[in-house]
């Protein structure tokens, strides 16, 4: 339960309550976390040293990262780099329960050692952002403005087609700047500072397959159900996205409710991206475009 | 409370959510289940019926799985609502919590959180 959601892994592992959880949530949209929190975060400094730091700062007037540095502990870069993951919202979340004085920074390590060996998560972002410039280069979006947007969006699409449906399937061409078709299809929007419109569907054989892959049943008819089915796919895909975007950036994305479209013609303009798949049962095509 | 004696609501706009909620229910031995297909139906269902566990989507037409959590607490204060969606992000869990949900779980569900969430139920 709270599952991919830090807090919630805290609440449930006992180290701190429900009560001391609310507190700290409330308050996250006033505080960023500071360094020390984000070089544990990183790996890049136990909680002792951290706490070294912090007593160094009662008699010395020198910023927590220049310390640091001065005792060999970070590099000017590693600085840099920590510097601009102060909004990750697991780092804030912790900042706000060291300050409240609910958990300590050792305890903070801990939980966090243990919350990213649970949910085998990439530990630095090395490995995800050279898997981002892959699918730059695969979808052949390199110097388009969203292009980092478009590049999390299919990775992510790719890695739920794999967890849910199987990896029986190959990329089969991107579109841009083009009108596809789609005889049967589910749309969503996303919305946050920018609104995405985004559409899930393919052939008839394609999109009653991965309706049956992912309900895990026999469906034979794009009918009412199987469209559900593939509506709700799409919203799964959606929201696993929002939660990546709110937990790494800070960035609260508002889903809108899916609809089913038929015999679906639509223009991907040039600031817009059409990908399409070939499972073995057939074709289908996810539509990502700004509005 | 007897487990088979619970009444639960399931509020879901995807039919495939609702079937494999009721199914995950009927496996631990929960068969009063009682299906809402948006947000204005499950308060409506809600204040009529009284389910002893409610599991509610966020994503809904019509009316919201927050603006129904709310309203249901309104109406009862002591309702237990799962929020049950896609959407975790940090914007709907404080939300959530704020107006009361007695727990949160990201889909897709597993049975062994349902399992939990009804043994929790069932000792408080």
């Amino acid at each position: 339960m709270y599952t991919q959601l830090f807090g919630h892994y805290l609440l449930n592992s006992g180290v701190i309550d429900a009560d001391e959880l609310h507190a700290a949530l409330t308050a996250m949209s006033r505080i960023k976390a500071k360094l020390g929190a984000a070089a544990i975060d990183a790996g890049y400094m136990t909680a002792e040293q951290v706490e070294e730091v912090h007593e160094a700062q009662h008699t010395v007037d020198k910023r927590f990262g220049d310390i640091a540095v001065e005792k060999g502990f970070l590099t000017e870069e590693q600085v840099r780099s920590l510097l601009s993951r102060q909004k990750n919202a697991n780092l804030v979340l912790g900042q706000a329960l060291i300050d409240f004085g609910f958990i300590t920074n050792k305890q903070f390590e801990d939980a966090l050692f243990d919350y990213k060996k649970k949910f085998s998560l990439i530990d630095g972002e090395s490995e995800e952002e050279r898997l981002e410039n892959e699918m730059i280069q695969i979808l052949g979006i390199d110097g388009m403005e969203d292009r980092d947007f478009y590049a999390e969006y299919i990775l992510l699409f790719i890695r739920n087609l794999i967890r849910f449906l199987g990896d029986d399937f190959s990329l089969a061409g991107v579109a841009k700047n083009s009108t596809i078709s789609m005889n049967y299809a589910c749309c969503q929007d996303i919305k946050s500072d920018a609104e995405w419109h985004i559409v899930l569907g393919g052939t008839e054989r394609g999109f009653v397959g991965i309706a049956a892959r992912y309900a895990g049943e026999n469906l034979s008819e794009p009918d009412d159900y199987t469209k559900a089915c593939v509506g709700e796919l799409l919203n799964l895909q959606n929201g696993l996205f929002a939660v990546n975007e709110s937990n790494n950036r800070g960035v609260e994305y508002e889903l809108s409710p899916q609809t089913p479209e038929d015999n679906l013609m639509m223009t991907v303009p040039e600031n817009g991206i059409s990908v399409s798949l070939s499972f073995s049962f057939g074709d289908i095509r996810i539509a990502v475009v700004k509005k | 409370m007897k487990i088979s004696e619970i009444t639960v609501m399931l509020c879901d706009d995807s039919p495939l959510i609702r079937k494999k909620l009721a199914e995950m229910l009927s496996r631990i031995g929960i068969t009063n289940i009682i299906n809402a297909e948006d947000g204005e139906q499950a308060v409506d269902i809600y204040k009529e019926k009284k389910p002893d566990l409610v599991f509610m989507d966020i994503v809904m037409p019509r009316k919201t799985g927050i603006e129904a959590l709310r309203e249901i607490r309104g109406f009862d204060s002591e309702a237990r609502v799962v929020m049950a969606s896609t959407v975790g992000t940090q914007g709907n869990l404080i939300a959530a919590i704020k107006e009361g949900a007695f727990e949160f779980l990201q889909k897709p569900v597993k049975e062994e959180d349902v399992l939990k969430i009804i043994n929790r139920m069932l000792k408080e």
